[in-house]
């Protein structure tokens, strides 16, 4: 298991892909954070040259960036599981090398949530505390609050089964076109703007996700265990299929 | 030794498999021979734990392939190309492939060096020309020094040098007692390098045997193969009416 492990790791590290995505993500984050807080500093809360006119929590700033990052990281988790399924059909010399297929489908998902749970803390830690920094704010950047902590832990929680739900469906289309097309529109800002106008829209995985880090007073998203729990059941129903398809089916 | 016993493989009512046996022993080049669509592939990827088998068994040494552990040190694999991501340079991709395996890295220079690539060790997969693609998938096949090596296809893409560093790599593997299965089309080719010839087509074997147990009457292998598989093959222009004899190698 140790061999597939280090394997599966050398794989994502080696492919360029991986890299430009990920240091995409955590940097752009990071300078649209700084962009949006300095350009707004010593303006009122209400001013029109705000991206919005509604006043944003103090524990809620900052966190409108996730919508530079969330799509990233669905690509990311789109492409891994597209790579083996590619061209060159690597599928063929991974399964020569590892015939377990159960075993390569959880390395594979383990070390793909792993990846992306460090990229979203890394990501959105760093771009709340340059929010903080950058901008008016009255709190300790550096060290924040247990509920910024709480609401970041949720976003990584939420990017990451999204990058979960990602690579299941690009598992079970053998192709990471499939997921793009499905999943990065909802995570750029179509499940919420669904989720405002559908209230069934609350239920899709982004939107669900969304409620773990957005503030509840808006009444957008649904609560955030309840979200969790969609979420969770999303990626829990993607994965089970793609991995009994995975372990199935000819290649 | 590899051992296939009534083997078939079903897609829906047409079968593109039919109840093949044969045996491949150690210290011989085996040349699996058939037109396209005759179900070479299909049985190879039957063998290699790739696809299932609607009934019958293929096993490596007694063994079926998706039982073997560290399969790399027994079975060494090329189906159609290199099986390799384009992003990844070739010493990355058979880095990931030895460590699958827990196989020292000193053999993916060995490897690189046995296959002429050393020198493109550190080039994207996706700039190889289709023999350096081969050569790679040799590479990998050659990792873990297995004693039986499956190939389908291997001198596709080949210049006249690399199809003669194919025929006499297969030779001297034989040579030092490795079980070697090879499948192609090219009658030529497989003449001067197999030592024990299957014919299938449509599924069914045709004919197992040595060169002159095949060829009998004939006057080489390829005339002996298409009188064989006259009327089997998917799709063959009609004889030349210039050439007479053409099908019948008596030009």
């Amino acid at each position: 298991m140790l061999a597939l492990i280090r394997s599966e790791a050398t794989k994502i590290s080696t492919a360029r892909s991986s890299w430009i995505l990920i240091l995409v993500t955590v940097i752009g984050t990071w300078l649209m954070s700084w962009t949006n807080a300095a350009s707004s500093a010593g303006l009122p809360p209400d001013s029109d040259l705000l991206f919005s006119t509604v006043p944003v929590p103090l524990a809620y700033t900052g966190f409108d960036m996730a919508t530079f990052g969330h799509p990233l990281i669905v690509a990311f988790a789109a492409l891994w599981a597209g790579s083996e399924y590619g061209s060159g059909q690597q599928i063929r010399t991974t399964l020569l090398a590892t015939p377990k297929r159960g075993r390569v489908f959880l390395v594979k998902i383990g070390l793909l949530a792993l990846t992306c749970a460090v990229s979203a803390t890394l990501t959105m830690s760093g771009g709340i505390m340059i929010s903080h920094a950058a901008g008016d704010s009255p709190l300790t950047p550096w060290t924040l609050t247990p509920e910024i902590w709480g609401l970041i832990g949720g976003l990584s929680l939420a990017w990451t089964l999204s990058g979960v739900i990602s690579f299941a469906i690009g598992t079970l289309a053998r192709s990471a076109i499939i997921p793009l097309i499905l999943i990065v529109p909802l995570s750029i800002g179509l499940g919420d703007f669904l989720a405002q106008i559908w209230s069934g829209a609350r239920y899709l995985p982004t939107a669900a996700g969304a409620a773990l880090y957005s503030d509840p007073a808006t009444g957008i998203f649904l609560p955030p265990a309840a979200g969790a729990l969609v979420l969770l059941a999303w990626a829990a129903t993607l994965t089970t299929a793609a991995g009994i398809t995975f372990a199935r089916r000819d290649q | 030794m590899i051992e296939i016993t009534h083997l078939s493989k079903h897609h829906g009512r047409r079968a593109v498999v039919d109840d093949v046996s044969f045996t491949a022993e150690p210290g011989q080049v085996t040349g699996f021979l058939g037109p396209n669509g005759a179900g070479k592939s299909s049985t190879l990827r039957i063998l290699l734990g790739l696809d299932r088998a609607s009934s019958g068994t293929a096993r490596i040494d007694g063994v079926p392939y998706r039982n073997l552990s560290r399969p790399l040190l027994r079975v060494g694999a090329m189906l159609d190309g290199p099986g390799a991501g384009p992003g990844r340079t070739a010493g990355a991709h058979l880095r990931w492939v030895a460590q699958s395996n827990a196989i020292p890295a000193e053999r993916v220079h060995e490897v690189l060096n046995r296959t002429g690539l050393t020198d493109a060790a550190k080039q994207r997969i996706g700039s190889f020309s289709l023999g350096m693609g081969q050569r790679l998938g040799i590479a990998a096949a050659l990792i873990g020094d297995p004693d039986v090596l499956v190939l389908d296809e291997p001198t596709n893409g080949l210049d006249p040098d690399g199809i003669r560093w194919m025929r006499r790599l297969l030779r001297s593997l034989a040579d030092a007692g490795k079980t070697v299965l090879v499948s192609s089309h090219l009658m030529s080719e497989m003449e001067d390098t197999a030592d024990r010839f299957i014919v299938i087509a449509r599924g069914h074997i045709l004919a197992d045997g040595t060169r002159a147990e095949i060829t009998g009457a004939h006057q080489n292998l390829e005339a002996a193969f298409f009188a064989l598989t006259e009327g089997h093959a998917d799709y063959r222009a009609p004889a030349d009416p210039d050439t007479p004899g053409d099908r019948n190698g008596t030009r």
